[in-house]
């Protein structure tokens, strides 16, 4: 009986810890909040956040001997092709959502027509799943470049112009709303081209906006009440 | 005697039309030798990649015996294989598929009204089809070019961007 009451207790504290940590709302909330304090102007802004996202490509070559040194057998279990937060370009990703917005898109059928994609599952799907989810990375409009920028929207993570972009585009944002495969099943993995790396910042970021994106509770108190409303009868 | 003896080189193949360029992927294959290509730099490639995006180069050499390397974009290789997919499980496959079970109701529908014997089917041929019918129209949509298009702008982040806008207009 006492056993069960340690255990209840334990388990308990471990739910609370989760409940502090597990939404990443005021974390990116303060992060969001110094954009807005520190900078009055998007240009401000994409000038500052422009140089801290992105890094040329993460080679496997360069990183097997650091990560994993003398052991070929764990260098080769995670030999990547890309990593999370990688741009990389392809067709051969399958969107859930059309120009439409109102046709679903059959898995492994007609694609849409788009080949800038952002790496969102985690380094180690990145590496071993057959299915990996990547966001479309757009041209961002003159709104679009002022809210990603500020990190006011949970769902537009900001990009900066890559190398090549016409003079005309000043900054890309991926849209984290736009569910999308990338296929890499019959060893497809290694077909997309990979454009840049996220840096560690840029890395974190996209991280606490992906919590953001599935799992803010900026109601919270109301989530926590609605999940303990009294059962009905059966 | 040959059956090509009298055709012109470009006549001697049978006139099988190819679905590849219906389907955007035509290539312009282009036979090399390894010892002729190593000599150019990758600027000399990029730049025919360039005028001929559709460029395939079939790279011979005795060395490879009779296997060969090919050379070609990787869009247009990703395109093959998105093709190969969409023959089984693309829009028009599935599309083919349905009107295939419209031809098979479309024929039992006949046959039920030919037949007063079998006129107690013609109620269920009629749901079926009209089932399949809209099937068609909507499971399947029309083909197009289906261009991904961001998540449109909210009300408050429209209401963000309008404030914002006045900020960066503002003066120093």
């Amino acid at each position: 009986m006492n056993e069960d009451k340690g255990l209840k207790a334990e388990f308990a504290e471990i739910v609370r810890d989760l409940d502090a940590t597990s939404h990443g709302s005021a974390s990116w909330r303060r992060v969001a909040q110094f954009f807005q304090d520190r900078f009055g102007k998007s240009q401000q802004r994409l000038d500052f956040l422009a140089h801290h996202l992105l890094r040329p490509p993460v080679e496997w070559e360069d990183a097997r001997h650091e990560l994993w040194p003398g052991d070929d057998k764990k260098q080769t279990d995670n030999r990547f092709h890309f990593l999370q937060g990688d741009l990389i370009r392809t067709e051969l990703v399958a969107s859930w959502v059309s120009a439409t917005g109102a046709q679903l898109q059959v898995f492994g059928a007609d694609r849409a027509t788009h080949d800038l994609w952002l790496v969102l599952s985690p380094d180690c799907d990145a590496v071993r799943s057959e299915l990996v989810s990547v966001a479309p990375a757009f041209v961002a409009s003159k709104e679009e470049l002022a809210i990603a920028f500020a990190l006011r929207s949970p769902h537009r993570f900001p990009l900066p112009r890559l190398t090549g972009d016409p003079q005309e585009v000043l900054a890309r944002y991926a849209d984290l709303a736009r569910l999308s495969l990338l296929d890499c099943r019959d060893g497809r993995r290694g077909l997309p081209q990979r454009l840049a790396s996220l840096t560690e910042v840029g890395w974190h970021l996209l991280n606490a906006q992906l919590i953001q994106h599935v799992s803010r509770a900026e109601e919270k108190a109301d989530a926590v009440r609605l999940r303990n409303l009294p059962e009905r009868d059966a | 005697m040959s059956v090509f003896n009298g055709l012109p080189p470009s006549d001697m193949f049978l006139p099988i039309s190819s679905p590849l360029g219906a389907l955007g992927l035509a290539m312009q294959v282009e036979p090399k030798r390894w010892a002729k290509l190593r000599e150019e730099n990758v600027k000399d490639v990029a730049l025919r990649w360039t005028d001929h995006p559709s460029l395939v180069q079939v790279i011979d050499d005795p060395r490879l015996g009779f296997a060969q390397l090919v050379i070609l974009r990787r869009d247009l290789f990703e395109r093959l294989i998105a093709a190969l997919t969409n023959l089984t499980t693309g829009r028009s496959a599935v599309r083919y598929e349905l009107d295939q079970i419209t031809k098979i109701f479309a024929a039992l529908k006949e046959i039920a009204a030919s037949d007063a014997s079998h006129g107690a089917m013609m109620p269920l041929v009629e749901v079926v089809m009209q089932t399949t019918q809209r099937m068609r129209t909507h499971v399947v949509p029309a083909d197009e070019v289906t261009a991904l298009s961001p998540t449109p702008l909210t009300e408050s982040e429209q209401a963000f961007a309008r404030e914002q806008a006045r900020r960066d207009a503002e003066d120093e």
